[in-house]
């Protein structure tokens, strides 16, 4: 059997609200093979952010399993989850959400100093990435002091730093203008093509769902097959 | 090795930069730690200067270790001349001192020989009793025996043991109480800054790297404080204990206890709230950064109690946050209800210290006379006695298979009675309670008087006027348990045959009831003439005449057992003397023994410990505490709340109505501070008084009866506090805000305020 990159079986969550459960994510099945980029779309309140959170295990699901190369993320214990996914995944939030008393560079480095990396490990890619998220101008800068594209940049360099094998962006673009949202959307995938990280995708907008070479579709937390571009585009990993 | 240093030096470096880059976050973990470090440091020198000073007043007291008295003349030399060792080598005492005495009434002489252990003083002690006391017995003339007396100096490593131990004990509690303050504002640290944890977790973070940072932050903190907060403790117990003129002793060996006091407390500390943290979902920490995690549901919150929405805003606010309300009330309170505890700490010793205990023991059993009016006068005679009580004449109600019945309208407490459904007694359908946690004890017109001393109410002299007149306590094991009137009347059963014994295992309630069903009673109607108050009881008193107590007990009454009393303004060297006089008198006598109890010497070994300005002390250090988790929690709070405010104005709030929302917040939390301090201060002070009052007698066997009442002047102190600290704490904020907005406003950057921390 080929050990795929994602997989998940049967992913269960329901939150309760007063006396009404509501089924956030109801049997949510996917494989995704190591270099794929998958996009889910979906519309607000389908389930899509709580799906893409728990496959990165960022939240627990009531039922059904996430395995990240063939290991069980959802039998870790807390802390062996932490280290797992700090050491093999990464994770861009649609409002950034980076430590507003950090510098950008201290942003960047923050998953570097959670996996207890030596300095020397991360420079060249630190540099790779710098480079080509065109960092290089404010990484002394607090995130205040930065615009809503280059917090975004710095949130990927962030995600990216301990060379993921696979990323997970939630509406990456979701909080940024046509022009930076394109600009964010062609480094994320310049870098997947440089890095040749997995990338599932969480996104409203078509347009960019469209680079994806499969496309899944959440409705009221079913999670189906909208699309699948078989062929030359995913073979040569030519996404332009 | 080498990786422990780097680990080390890395770990130490970015502490080092983190806490001193954001100093003003960290200032309230300075306080705290400090604080901590001077409570432990307090003790522990305060510890050393105990022993130090008990130590000085034995050594003061007593040169020798042991003394035999009342030996007759071939045992006193006996000893002088060491006749029972062989060897030189073997000698284990030394006599340093030889007093002859002058039996008036025998004309013959007595002597005491007081004896100081030259080696082990265990070893001693057990070789002398083992080879000594059987020749000195051999020695004795017939029906003549001698006593021995141990000294503190003997038994001064004992004391130094049970100090050690009750040391250990008090580290425990204050390790505890230390631990739950850093511990609350750790927890308010990470509650506020739960997003970054969240970041953190979610690029990798785990138990062990948020553990370690939180640990090295607090180590370094606690390490600049370490050597001011060494100094301020050994300063503060100097100017307690220079007063005593002992001299101030200071153990090396306190600074490196209190290192490892202020290690274990960060340990401790930060390993709960970051193992709560570390297996929490990253995604439910991230979303919290607006506070949401202290609101309750808006569903819920609006519809308070039916209301649409409150009219104010910010009694709806309290509503909201109510979880985070409590939390800090009860935080803060605490060490408000632990300092009043503290100075009630402080009184208890003090009663403690003025309890009346008997100084002298006089026994009379092998004297030809018994105790009479005339040896009664001839004691008061002397200066310095304040009471004599006659001991012999007391009997436990359940060791003769006795017990009282008492109408239940006469009962305040059920927990140490038990119904009464027997049928010897006639009951007439009302319902009667038996208790058999009484004790019988005889009195005389002189011995009446020293029931004076009490509070009491009704005619103590009326027990020898009326018939069958009882004077009773109120109390069982210091519980009040009965809510006697004068007047009212008891049943005493008094035991006259059986109709099967009932099984001996069975003790308390259990073998009442028994003796109950299957004994048969007579009972004796008495009325009760007195109701003693705050009488210790470990049983409840029943004080009755002669003739009744010996129809009750069936015990003839004697007068060969005497608890004599000293007045309370006594020194010891007047106690000494009085001891002397006491022994003189009895010499008239015949073979009177007379013991001296050295209460007057541990009174004063007591008052030079300075516990009472101990606890005064830690108690006003301990509410120093309380601010520092008003203004540390509020300022965090309001900190946060500053995007709500700064959202207000941008749809139309004016300053003034900014203000009445940090305002009516203030007179919220002070008003509700006012109730949660009296509350918790209550609460925690009948705690204490119970544990002194009913659960340390139970133990120690001594009954001493507290009074419980509230400390009002320490209660206002904690209710000016917490509702100063509960208003300013929220008005200073605003302050602050009004400062920003101002700023903003004029033209300035308006600093920093609105952003994330």
């Amino acid at each position: 059997m080929a050990e795929y990159m994602l997989q998940t079986e049967s992913v269960i969550k329901q939150y309760k609200q007063y006396d009404t459960v509501i089924t956030a994510v109801n049997r949510a099945s996917i494989k995704v093979e190591p270099g794929e980029f998958v996009a889910i779309i979906g519309t607000s309140g389908s389930g899509k952010s709580t799906f893409l959170h728990i496959c990165a295990g960022l939240d627990s699901a009531d039922a059904g399993r996430v395995l990240i190369r063939g290991e069980d993320i959802t039998a870790m214990k807390p802390d062996e989850l932490s280290r797992f996914r700090g050491m093999n995944m990464g994770f861009v939030f649609q409002r950034h959400n980076l430590i507003p008393q950090f510098t950008a560079l201290e942003n960047i480095l923050i998953p570097t100093m959670m996996c207890n990396k030596s300095e020397m490990s991360y420079q060249e890619t630190l540099r790779r990435l710098v480079d080509t998220l065109q960092l290089t101008e404010r990484p002394h800068h607090l995130p205040s002091e930065l615009s809503g594209g280059q917090q975004q940049r710095v949130a990927i360099a962030r995600a990216l730093i301990n060379m993921p094998d696979i990323l997970f962006a939630d509406e990456p673009t979701g909080n940024l203008d046509r022009n930076n949202a394109d600009e964010v959307l062609k480094l994320l995938l310049e870098t997947k093509k440089v890095m040749g990280q997995t990338l599932i995708m969480v996104t409203h907008d078509l347009s960019i769902a469209e680079h994806a070479d499969r496309i899944f579709r959440m409705d009221n937390g079913i999670l189906s097959l909208e699309r699948d571009y078989q062929g030359p585009r995913r073979k040569t990993n030519d996404y332009q | 090795m080498e990786k422990v240093f780097e680990y080390l030096k890395r770990s130490l470096t970015i502490a080092w930069k983190s806490v001193f880059f954001n100093f003003g976050q960290y200032l309230c973990f300075f306080i705290a730690i400090l604080i901590i470090q001077v409570l432990y440091g307090m003790m522990t020198v305060s510890a050393d200067n105990n022993n130090h000073v008990e130590y000085q007043h034995v050594t003061e007291e007593f040169n020798y270790h042991m003394v035999l008295k009342d030996l007759n003349q071939y045992q006193a030399l006996y000893l002088v001349n060491d006749e029972g060792t062989v060897f030189k080598s073997d000698v284990i005492f030394e006599v340093v001192r030889h007093d002859e005495n002058l039996n008036y009434l025998t004309e013959t002489k007595t002597h005491d020989v007081y004896l100081r252990f030259t080696r082990d003083l265990d070893v001693c002690e057990k070789r002398f009793r083992e080879d000594y006391i059987p020749d000195l017995k051999a020695y004795g003339s017939e029906g003549k025996s001698f006593s021995i007396e141990t000294t503190s100096l003997l038994t001064f490593q004992d004391n130094i043991n049970a100090n050690r131990v009750a040391f250990v004990f008090i580290t425990l509690l204050l390790l505890a109480v230390a631990i739950f303050l850093l511990m609350a504002l750790y927890n308010i640290r990470i509650n506020q800054y739960k997003f970054t944890y969240g970041v953190y977790l979610t690029f990798g973070a785990d138990f062990k790297m948020l553990f370690s940072t939180a640990f090295w932050e607090l180590f370094v903190i606690s390490v600049v404080t370490f050597l001011p907060a060494v100094g301020i403790s050994t300063l503060i117990s100097f100017l307690i204990y220079h007063a005593s003129g002992y001299g101030f002793l200071f153990n090396p060996l306190s600074i490196l206890k209190i290192a490892l006091f202020g290690l274990a407390v960060i340990l401790c500390s930060v390993w709960t709230p970051m193992k709560v943290m570390s297996v929490k979902d990253p995604m439910s920490l991230i979303v919290t950064e607006d506070n949401s995690n202290l609101v309750s549901s808006p569903m819920r919150s609006i519809n308070v109690f039916g209301e649409a929405f409150p009219t104010k805003y910010e009694l709806f606010s309290m509503w909201r946050f109510r979880k985070y309300n409590i939390q800090l009330l009860t935080t803060a309170i605490v060490f408000c209800a632990l300092f009043i505890m503290g100075l009630y700490m402080a009184d208890i010793y003090t009663t403690d210290l003025e309890y009346p205990r008997p100084q002298f023991i006089v026994d009379l059993s092998d004297s030809p006379y018994p105790y009479d009016d005339i040896m009664s006068e001839e004691l008061y005679g002397l200066e310095g006695i304040r009471a004599v009580e006659i001991t012999d004449n007391v009997t436990e109600g359940r060791h003769i298979a006795s017990h009282i019945l008492v109408h239940h309208k006469g009962v305040k407490a059920f927990k140490n009675l038990v119904t009464y459904e027997g049928t010897e007694f006639d009951t007439a359908g009302d319902g009667y309670r038996a208790s058999n946690d009484v004790l019988y004890t005889a009195m005389n017109a002189e011995q009446i008087q020293i029931l004076e001393d009490y509070d009491y109410e009704g005619d103590l002299t009326s027990l020898l006027t009326g018939e069958n007149v009882v004077i009773v306590g109120e109390s069982i094991s210091n519980v009040p348990t009965f809510k006697y009137k004068v007047g009212d009347k008891i049943w005493i059963g008094v035991k006259n045959g059986q109709i099967r014994s009932v099984d001996s295992n069975l003790t308390g309630r259990a073998l009442l009831k028994d003796q109950i069903q299957y004994f048969h009673f007579d009972y004796i109607e008495c009325t009760i003439g007195a109701i003693i108050y705050d009488i210790p009881s470990g049983s409840t008193p029943i004080y009755m005449t002669m003739d009744l107590y010996e129809e009750v007990t069936g015990k003839k009454p004697s007068s060969t057992t005497l608890n004599l009393y000293v007045e309370r303004e006594m020194d010891n060297d007047s106690v000494n003397a009085l001891y002397d006089e006491v022994r003189d008198w009895g010499r008239q006598y015949g073979d009177v023994k007379v013991s001296n109890a050295r209460v007057a010497l541990q009174n004063e070994i007591d008052a030079d410990k300075h516990y009472t300005e101990l606890f005064i002390v830690i108690a006003l250090l301990v509410l120093s505490i309380s601010p520092l988790v008003w203004f540390y929690s509020q300022n965090l709070y309001y900190r946060k709340r500053e995007k709500e405010f700064n959202i207000l104005q941008s749809i139309g709030a004016i300053m003034k109505e900014i203000r009445q929302i940090y305002v009516q917040g203030g007179l919220c939390m002070a008003a509700m501070s006012l109730f949660v301090s009296i509350g918790l201060s209550y609460i925690g002070s009948y705690i204490l008084f119970y544990i002194y009052n009913v659960v340390m007698p139970y133990f120690s066997g001594e009954n001493v009866r507290y009074v419980f009442y509230m400390p009002w002047y320490a209660i206002l102190t904690s209710i000016v506090m917490s509702v100063f600290c509960g208003f300013f704490s929220t008005y200073l904020p605003y302050r602050s805000y009004a400062k920003y907005r101002y700023s903003l406003e004029n033209g300035g950057a308006g600093g920093e305020f609105g952003d994330e921390e």
